[in-house]
């Protein structure tokens, strides 16, 4: 089932005044598609999240399941969680301490009043490996299997859309891995629509097949993991996507004939043709050069363009290093496999034309 | 708008089409259904009754006579009544005495019962059982201590050596043993509630002060008390609410006597309900209702600050 | 460690001395009540325990002792379960459901227990009399449950707030109405608190005094300690005797069900009183 949001907009009234949670979104979202709602806290990606399980009211604007409006203020039509068909896991699991894993697994069933229910949640359980825990109890469960309960209870009644707000966030680092690898199977497997929330760009990236990016209420950027990476369309994006961040720094643009210079303190280097495009971004001749730890090359030899650095700090990956290099236009993160260089070592750093972004400064 | 019409009618139910014509949110409606039975039973069997005295209070209201409106007329022969006037001087005295004493022995016996130690938990259950008695029985009981002749109040007395007080015939004695009887009745739940407060306590703050070399009896003033004062003034609020109210244990021990001298206020608008003088009972009973709302208003006032649900 | 030696005889003097004080009014009672002649603490007056006077109120008609006891235990059973019931429902919706105003709604609730009873009395009575339902049951359980009601809201409000609020949405998702949510999932998860309330509205109509004084005129409604209070002997002696086996049987359930369930109500006055 697809999901689509016209001008979606909701505005909190707290004790500390009007909160425009989402400042009127517009997205589409593929029948089968495991799409992510990425961004800082505040976003508006929960919120997003909430409304279109129909746990909140949109102030204005529209959600659309397979055409059929669920929400809409100006139609006066909103359709309840019950109505909706959706499931959900929270950050909290929310599982029901007082019943069984299975009676929770069959919770959604027995409100629906449906006969046949042994059947389907021992199937459930059994595609999320936890069919020897139907008879436990929340409390005698890991954080792992408690995660998997709440997928089961989720996915038991079949769904139309599956909605999950940061459920990763509570496990450690190793569980996140493979439950990480596990969600994209099963979504794979069942092809439910899925909605996913987070604010860690990594899961994004490894998740899904889209990326919804919010900022502030604003959907700043949609694209493919791809694409956001390569092709970030802010500041915003270029840094809050990749890790370690994108590096940014004041640039100026020259043109001289029909080549395009970028002067970056004593660095120089020519924009690519293929990258004229970006120049329509800008204003004046000032620009923020994006360039990604990856894309710099270090030497320790001077040559046309570069730019000079002192090596301020070392952190090792294990694989490769990332070097903290200060420059006259402020300090670059460098990523290389050089094990050589040391602290107050001095460097010439030269970015790769293919790689460079440019953006707009903007005052943030 | 087919579209609209054919999804509305297939969710029209009566909760439904009731929230559509006043207009409001289906839930908010459903929450004021689920607050109703409660604010319904509170009208009509608080708010009405008070209301209702409030009115009786306005009225000559005799079992004899038929009943007729005479405006502030019992409140004016209330402030000229000598009797009143004893009622509230006796409540008066009994709430500045009974109260600190309860909160006193409360909080030192909350102060014990915050430490750990064997028997605790017994200890509490031992404590709880004044509380857990019914005042009217307890009532009888200390009518039975402060019996003259064989009570166990002059066996001990017998015993210090003093002589046998009669301590239901005397103004004096009859005031001493309805503050002893109530205040062997309510501390409990005042050791109770400041036990909770102490507990609250950060133990940690105790653990700095101790390498800050300070002592026992510097910890109780500096960190105790002031860390307490929230819980004190709660407490100190609900206890002298109840002490104005006081009933079930003078009506039982003195009925009032010797001669009046313990007539509570309550007491005293009781009896006149007891003779079917309801006007002038109602009137009694709309002072005292005033004073108490003035300290219920307080106390909300107090707890306003810094609660959120 | 001069400190701790004196700390400690301090706690333990204190400690005794709270026990004396809390027991001591109840050992003498149980006492009187086994002995036959009242006045055994003069020295020429010998202590001979009997059951005599607990045959004398059980099964004098007279007296109509296990009449109070009966009555006593239903209504306060009934207005328990009752007031729990509804007040769970109104603290469910202040929980729960944003409405404009609901702290102020809730501390007024809470002030309306601190109305004297004497100036509801008159009039509730007038009110129960138009109804013909003086010294009937309903009579005293309704006006009990009112009265219950703000300090039960107070309570359970303190313990549904408690409860995630997670577990109503994700109910919700699961196709849940308030109701049943309300019903299968917030009440078993407060379970503790719930029956806290249950126990200090039992513990309260049990030993309520005024309300059942004026509403109740005989046996067929009146409750114990209305019974106990006005327990007066025939031949000008009070029967203390009597009296005492009577409070004996009154008090020692009511102890019983203090001392198994303390924490409970512990836990219970306090939230009642101080806001965690």
């Amino acid at each position: 089932m697809n999901v689509t949001f016209r001008n979606l907009e909701k505005i909190f009234y707290t004790l500390r005044g009007k909160v425009e949670a989402l400042k009127g979104i517009d997205l589409e979202i593929g029948q089968g598609e495991f799409f992510i709602l990425l961004g800082p806290s505040g976003c508006g990606k929960s919120t997003t999240l909430n409304l279109t399980a129909g746990l909140e009211h949109p102030t204005a604007g529209e959600i659309r399941f397979a055409d059929k409006i669920v929400s809409s203020p100006d139609k006066k039509i909103f359709l309840s969680p019950k109505e909706r068909n959706v499931a959900m896991v929270f950050q909290s699991y929310a599982l029901y301490p007082h019943l069984s894993v299975f009676e929770n697994i069959a919770f959604p069933l027995r409100i629906a009043k449906q006969k046949e229910i042994g059947e389907p949640v021992e199937r459930t359980a059994k595609m999320l490996s936890i069919e020897d825990l139907l008879d436990r109890k929340p409390a005698e469960l890991s954080g792992g299997q408690r995660q998997r309960v709440a997928i089961a209870r989720a996915l038991v009644r079949n769904p139309d859309l599956f909605l999950l707000d940061e459920p990763l966030s509570n496990l450690d680092a190793q569980l996140r891995t493979s439950m990480r690898a596990e969600l994209k199977r099963l979504q794979r497997d069942t092809g439910i629509t899925t909605i996913y929330v987070t604010h860690d760009q990594t899961e994004a990236m490894t998740l899904g097949d889209r990326i919804g990016l919010f900022r502030d209420g604003d959907l700043i950027q949609v694209g493919t993991p791809e694409e956001l990476y390569n092709r970030p369309r802010t500041p915003f994006a270029a840094t809050f996507v990749g890790s370690p961040p994108m590096n940014l720094i004041a640039a100026e643009i020259n043109r001289e004939g029909d080549t395009t210079m970028i002067t970056c303190g004593e660095g120089r280097s020519e924009l690519p043709k293929d990258k004229a495009w970006m120049l329509e971004r800008l204003v004046g001749r000032e620009a923020l050069l994006g360039i990604r730890p990856e894309h710099i090359t270090m030497t320790t030899t001077t040559g046309a363009g570069t730019l000079k650095g002192k090596i301020e700090n070392i952190e090792p990956l294990g694989r490769e290093l990332l070097y903290h290099v200060h420059t006259g236009v402020g300090t670059l993160i460098v990523l290389s496999s050089e094990e050589e260089l040391q602290v107050e070592d001095t460097v010439h750093l030269f970015f790769n034309p293919t790689h460079i972004h440019l953006f707009q400064p903007e005052d943030d | 708008m087919n579209r609209m019409k054919t999804t509305n009618r297939a969710n029209s139910s009566i909760p439904e089409r009731l929230s559509k014509m006043l207009s409001l949110d289906r839930e908010v409606l459903g929450g004021y259904a689920f607050l109703f039975p409660l604010l319904l039973f509170i009208s009509v069997l608080i708010l009405l009754p008070v209301l209702g005295t409030f009115l009786d209070s306005l009225r000559r209201d005799l079992p004899y006579l038929p009943g007729k409106f005479v405006g502030l007329d019992n409140y004016l022969a209330i402030f000229r009544d000598g009797s009143f006037w004893n009622s509230v001087r006796f409540t008066t005295l009994f709430v500045l005495v009974s109260v600190p004493l309860e909160v006193i022995l409360g909080l030192i016996i909350a102060l014990v019962l915050n430490e750990t130690f064997p028997g605790r938990t017994a200890l509490r259950a031992v404590v709880l059982i004044p509380w857990a008695i019914p005042a009217a029985v307890s009532g009888r009981i200390f009518e039975l201590i402060y019996n003259y002749s064989y009570g166990a109040a002059n066996y001990l007395t017998h015993l210090l050596g003093v002589g046998p007080v009669n301590w239901l015939g005397t103004d004096l004695g009859a005031f001493a043993a309805v503050v002893v009887a109530d205040v062997w009745k309510t501390t409990p739940f005042a050791a109770i509630i400041l036990l909770a407060g102490l507990a609250a306590i950060d133990q940690d703050l105790y653990r700095q002060a101790q390498v800050d070399r300070a002592n026992f009896v510097q910890r109780f003033l500096k960190i105790t008390l002031p860390l307490l004062k929230p819980v004190l003034v709660v407490t100190l609020l609900f206890r002298t609410v109840d002490a104005l109210r006081v009933f079930d244990v003078i009506f039982v021990l003195t009925g009032g006597g010797p001669g009046g001298s313990t007539n509570a206020v309550s007491l005293f608008a009781y009896t006149y309900y007891a003779a079917g003088d309801f006007g002038y009972g109602a009137a009694v009973s709309v002072l005292l209702f005033v004073v108490a709302l003035g300290f219920s208003l307080t106390y909300i006032k107090i707890a306003r600050f810094g609660e959120e649900l | 460690m001069r400190e701790e030696t004196s700390k400690k005889i301090l706690l333990t003097l204190a400690a005794i001395m709270a026990t004396i004080f809390c027991l001591g009014p109840f050992i003498y009672m149980v006492l009187t009540s086994l002995s036959g002649n009242p006045d055994f603490l003069l020295p020429t007056k010998p202590f001979a325990p009997s059951l005599t006077n607990f045959m004398a109120v059980i099964f004098s008609e007279s007296a109509h002792f296990l009449a109070y006891l009966r009555n006593s235990l239903i209504i306060s059973a009934v207005a328990a379960v009752a007031t729990v019931f509804l007040a769970s429902l109104a603290a469910y919706a202040l929980t729960r459901l944003s409405l404009p105003g609901k702290t102020v709604l809730l501390l007024s609730i809470l002030a309306l227990s601190m109305f004297p009873p004497i100036s509801l009395i008159s009039y509730l009575f007038k009110l129960m009399s138009a109804l013909g339902w003086v010294n009937t049951y309903p009579g005293l359980i309704l006006p009990y449950v009112a009265w219950s009601m703000p300090l039960s809201l107070w309570i359970l409000v303190s313990y549904f707030a408690q409860v995630p609020r997670d577990l109503d949405r994700s109910a919700g998702i699961d196709g849940a109405s308030r109701f049943q949510t309300l019903i299968k999932i917030i009440l078993p998860v407060a379970a503790p608190g719930v029956f806290s309330t249950t126990l200090l509205v039992f513990i309260f109509a049990f030993n309520e005094f005024l309300f059942a004084l004026m509403l109740t005129v005989d046996y067929r409604s009146r409750t114990i300690p209305v019974g106990i209070a006005l327990f007066e002997g025939i031949h000008g002696q009070i029967p203390w005797g009597e009296i005492m086996a009577a409070a004996t049987l009154t008090t020692i359930p009511v102890v019983i069900l203090t001392l198994i369930f303390q924490k409970r109500i512990v836990q219970g006055l306090t939230r009642g009183a101080v806001k965690q």
